[in-house]
């Protein structure tokens, strides 16, 4: 029940606020607060609840459409329980951030909810044909959060975001289809029962399974098919900057584990070196776009391709430190990213530009938010300590296992990203205050220190104490690579 | 006296025989109330309860018809099933909620006619011969062809209905000649015959001709590709609830019985047949989707809109009769999902001030704010997304059905189609919603929902709910004979 609920209550919440759109903006930020807090307690209660030890364990189920073998079924397990946290702390942040900001009135908070319920809805499901809907239900709010509340060129970016992210999508739906004519079923735990017989990537396995990774990878975005990202981002308002970053390229991950791993290991197997090639070559270019960039925003979103890009790198290295690796540095990249967006998005509120050279001299106007900003940006640099160094740490070690070339090839994003970063803060946080900096005030209000905060102190938990996160997904990564190993049906 | 012809057995109905006909028969008690109703100078108002109380005891009375056995009437003029039943619910259902909308204050034969359209399009899907086809074809096209043309003299009606009725009138004759084609190699018009005189391999290529002139004439009907120019015209500038009618009720029963007539002839077993039939399909994808980019009117838009969707139907007819579920379930959301568009073009244009839904650009829209009239607005876009098939709207389901039954028959080109065509429509779709909500409002007129609006409001809510309503009661008690699973285990 809690698993109906955790997707459920957003989508109830969302519906709830949109009845309160005539309501006064306090009245509707704070219902929005509440809303998240009960959301919250199912999401205490999944934590709490959760045994590692076992994969795709169905705590809820529907037998919505029976003749095409599928039926809603949700289940939590080491995969999706972090994600499913660390998109709750996100939302939860973020309502704190809207309270008194004008424009974020009912609608966008009732988006917003519907958004989640559509993310998290997508975890939980282990049912392709509930996994699709859950994922192409995501694309209505977001296209409405990026091209209405979006800055000026939101539209052709709001398109952008939904062309690249349903073309992939409809390729995701025909592989769905292929499996369940050719299997009568769509459950995850049937179809990984099944072990569908593999014959090269011409065969149905390997077809089945571009179809799942192009939709994919088109989401985390995987070089070239990256060229969405740096728009949505940038004209995205923060909410959905920090959400974008935190939760819905994550699912790009996620679903290559679940979806893809898991099903078709032989497939994967084969592809593997194609697409650590492409994350190698994403770390790289990822790096260097970003350092080239004169929009903060524009260069958060590249340096999000370059740290994707180790990911995935993590997924095809088939190490067992690689894909811990990758699931760590998922939380760690939607912490960082997320709170680097945030910080940013809270000086933008009041400065209205993104341009790099407008700013300057921060630390000397707001210490503390600086402060703030330049430990977002170590931890999204990999500073020892961080959650970024232990993500990118086991990532590069497994690699390396796998692949040297690759490996050293990508270690250079570590030290490009470092190049990057610093620069950034150089120009923004330090020196002489800029001209914008000199007409603004930079004051926070206590919400939005309260939507801050928590992120930096987790990434210093995470950074620290990465254990009990370990714990949780251990068994989730141990259990795919046993079944990369098994390798059937050759 | 004695009347042998009277006591034939075609004249012993049992109470069975009464339950299947009892649609048929509420609905002729509708037209001859509307007709006295139109003899007093009725107001719009009248005409519209009317209608919508036959219709409404329409669907009761297939409703309790639903699960009974199949009963054949004269022959093979009319078969009535669980199918059929299933056809004739969705019918009324698009009719009730256009008659909702239905603004037509000078003429009031609207009513009658629209009820006697209603009749052949709750026959057609029944025929089992081709002389019934016809006949059914024409009940429904004539008062069609008035229907169109009730606005005359606006809107470019006159060049419209005129188009309209000459290129119905054509493909009459075509069918007509193809059906004498059909009938010169079989000796008969019975779909049953004819299956069996294609399945001896006993057919020439007079009976393929024979076939495709009937496709073609078909294919006119539901605005296929090579003859679908009049579509965009008359779903432009007819009255918008008789467009939404014409555009959803009829394309849902000319394509049912395209579906059965097409099987039960064994025409599909023609593989030229089949493959010049796929072929049209795929020709109104591309075409209807090309257009439908290119338009600044809204409903020419919808219009080239529908043009693809009849497309991915056309794609999966030759699958036969396995299709039929998925067919109907996609026919009925599209169908319901264009009402419920038009229900709201209906509802904006008042917002925008523009005389008629028929002058409405796209650009138009950006005066509408969508905070005022936030709930038109966002019907508005559930039944534009619908239509893109995106989930968990109605739509996309009878998208997957289509595209699976496809699949597992082996037409995995058709379904690759289908898919590609979807990804143009978003375009089209998306393009919608710029000015609606992306684009800050230009206008700043106030918002009355004035009583005009509340028909078209209530008809598009309603719209919504049914949509969803089908999809699960048609998804549990689908009739058996097209049941999905059982196709799925015979297709592999």
């Amino acid at each position: 029940m809690t698993a109906l609920m955790l997707f459920l209550w957003p989508l109830l919440s969302g519906l709830a606020l949109l009845c309160l759109i005539k309501a006064p903006l306090k009245v509707v930020q704070w219902t929005n607060l509440a809303l998240h807090l009960v959301w919250g307690v199912f999401v205490w209660k999944a934590w709490t609840d959760f045994v590692p030890g076992q994969m795709g364990t169905v705590s809820f189920s529907w037998n919505w459409f029976p003749s095409l073998g599928s039926s809603l079924a949700l289940g939590i397990d080491g995969l999706s329980l972090p994600l499913i946290v660390l998109n709750f702390i996100l939302s939860f942040l973020l309502s704190f951030y809207s309270l008194g900001k004008e424009k974020l009135g009912a609608t966008y908070l009732a988006l917003f909810s519907i958004l989640n319920s559509g993310s998290v809805g997508s975890l939980l499901a282990l049912d392709a044909l509930a996994f699709y809907v859950f994922w192409e239900f995501m694309l209505i709010p977001m296209y409405f959060l990026i091209g209405k509340w979006g800055s000026k060129n939101r539209v052709y970016a709001a398109l952008k975001f939904f062309a690249f992210t349903m073309a992939g999508s409809l390729l995701m739906l025909l592989a769905i289809i292929a499996l369940g004519t050719e299997y009568q079923t769509l459950s995850w735990n049937a179809l990984r029962d099944a072990q569908i017989p593999y014959n090269g990537l011409g065969g149905f396995q390997g077809l089945v399974f571009l179809g799942f990774l192009v939709a994919f990878a088109v989401k985390i975005p995987v070089w070239p098919l990256h060229t969405w990202l740096p728009d949505a981002h940038t004209e995205a308002p923060t909410g959905a900057s920090v959400i974008l970053a935190g939760v819905l390229l994550k699912l790009g991950v996620y679903g290559i584990a679940r979806w893809g791993l898991a099903l078709f290991p032989l497939a994967a197997q084969d592809v593997a070196t194609v697409m650590m090639t492409l994350g190698a070559i994403g770390v790289v270019l990822g790096s260097f776009a970003a350092w080239k960039q004169t929009d903060i925003k524009r260069m958060i979103a590249y340096s999000s391709v370059a740290h994707l890009g180790f990911m995935v790198l993590g997924l095809f290295a088939f190490q067992e430190e690689a894909l811990q690796g990758a699931m760590f540095q998922n939380l760690a990249h939607g912490l960082s990213t997320g709170a680097l967006f945030l910080i940013f998005g809270i000086i933008y509120d009041r400065t209205h530009t993104r341009e790099i050279s407008q700013y300057g001299g921060l630390a000397s106007k707001n210490g503390l938010l600086a402060t703030a900003f330049v430990f977002s940006a170590m931890a999204s640099i990999g500073l020892p300590g961080l959650p970024g160094f232990i993500g990118e740490f086991l990532i590069l070690s497994g690699t390396f296992f796998t692949n040297k070339t690759i490996a050293l090839v990508s270690l250079s994003g570590v030290l490009l990203g470092a190049v990057y970063m610093l620069s950034m803060l150089r120009k923004v946080v330090f020196g002489p205050v800029g001209p914008t900096l000199e007409s603004h005030e930079i004051k926070l209000t206590w919400n939005e220190w309260v939507s801050v905060v928590p992120l930096l102190v987790l990434m210093l938990i995470l950074g620290m104490q990465p254990q009990f996160l370990f714990e949780k997904s251990k068994f989730a990564v141990e259990w795919i690579m046993s079944l990369m190993a098994s390798g059937w049906g050759v | 006296m004695n009347y042998p012809f009277f006591e034939s057995e075609v004249f012993q109905l049992t109470n069975a025989h009464w339950v299947a006909l009892s649609p048929y028969l509420v609905l002729c008690v509708g037209i001859v109330l509307t007709t006295i109703a139109a003899g007093f100078k009725a107001k719009v108002c009248t005409h519209r309860s009317l209608v919508g109380v036959t219709f409404v005891a329409t669907a009761l009375a297939a409703i309790y018809g639903l699960g009974s056995e199949a009963i054949n009437f004269f022959g093979t003029s009319l078969l009535i099933n669980d199918m059929l039943r299933w056809t004739i619910l969705a019918i009324v259902g698009i009719g009730f909620l256009a008659a909702l909308f239905v603004d037509e204050e000078e003429h009031g034969e609207w009513s009658t006619l629209l009820l006697i359209s209603t009749v052949g399009l709750c026959l057609l899907p029944g025929a089992r011969d081709w002389v019934a086809f016809f006949v059914y074809l024409e009940t429904l096209a004539i008062p069609g062809y008035v229907l169109a043309g009730l606005r005359l003299r606006r809107d470019g009606g006159f060049e419209a209905s005129l188009k309209y009725l000459l290129m119905g009138a054509f493909a009459s004759a075509l069918l007509l000649m193809g059906m004498t084609l059909v009938y010169g190699v079989a000796g008969s018009f019975d779909y049953a015959v004819i299956r069996d005189v294609v399945g001896r391999d006993l057919f020439s290529t007079m009976l393929v001709a024979g076939a495709l002139l009937i496709a073609i004439s078909s294919a006119f009907k539901v605005a296929l590709a090579p003859v679908h120019m009049w579509a965009a015209d008359i779903y432009q500038s007819a009255p918008t609830g008789i467009a939404a009618f014409l555009a959803g009720a009829g394309k849902v029963a000319v394509f049912m019985a395209m579906l059965s007539a097409f099987s039960a002839s064994g025409f599909f077993e023609i593989a030229v047949f089949s493959k010049l039939f796929m072929i049209i399909g795929a020709a109104s994808v591309i075409v209807g989707n090309l257009l439908a980019l290119s338009q600044k009117n809204l409903r020419r838009m919808l219009a080239y809109s529908s043009v693809a969707s009849a497309g991915y139907v056309a794609l999966t007819l030759p699958v036969g009769e396995t299709a039929g579920t998925a067919i109907l379930l996609y026919l009925v959301t599209y169908a319901l999902g264009f009402l419920l568009c038009f229900a709201c073009l209906e509802g904006l244009v008042r917002i925008t001030g523009k005389p008629s839904t028929a002058s409405l650009e796209i650009s138009d829209l950006k005066q509408v704010d969508s905070k005022k009239a936030g709930l038109i607005v966002a019907l508005f876009s559930l039944g534009i997304f619908s239509m893109a098939g995106i989930p968990p709207l109605p739509g996309f389901l009878g998208k997957y059905l289509m595209i699976s039954d496809l699949w597992s028959a082996g037409h995995t080109a058709a379904a690759i189609w289908i898919i590609t065509g979807s990804m143009l429509g978003l375009a089209y779709y998306l393009k919608i919603m710029v000015p609606l909500y992306l684009d800050s409002p230009s206008g700043n007129k106030t918002v009355s929902l004035r009583s005009s609006v509340k028909g078209p409001l209530a008809s598009a809510g309603l719209a919504l709910v049914l949509m969803f309503v089908w999809v699960w009661a048609f998804a549990y008690m689908a009739p058996s004979n097209s049941d999905m699973s059982t196709a799925r285990v015979e297709a592999r």
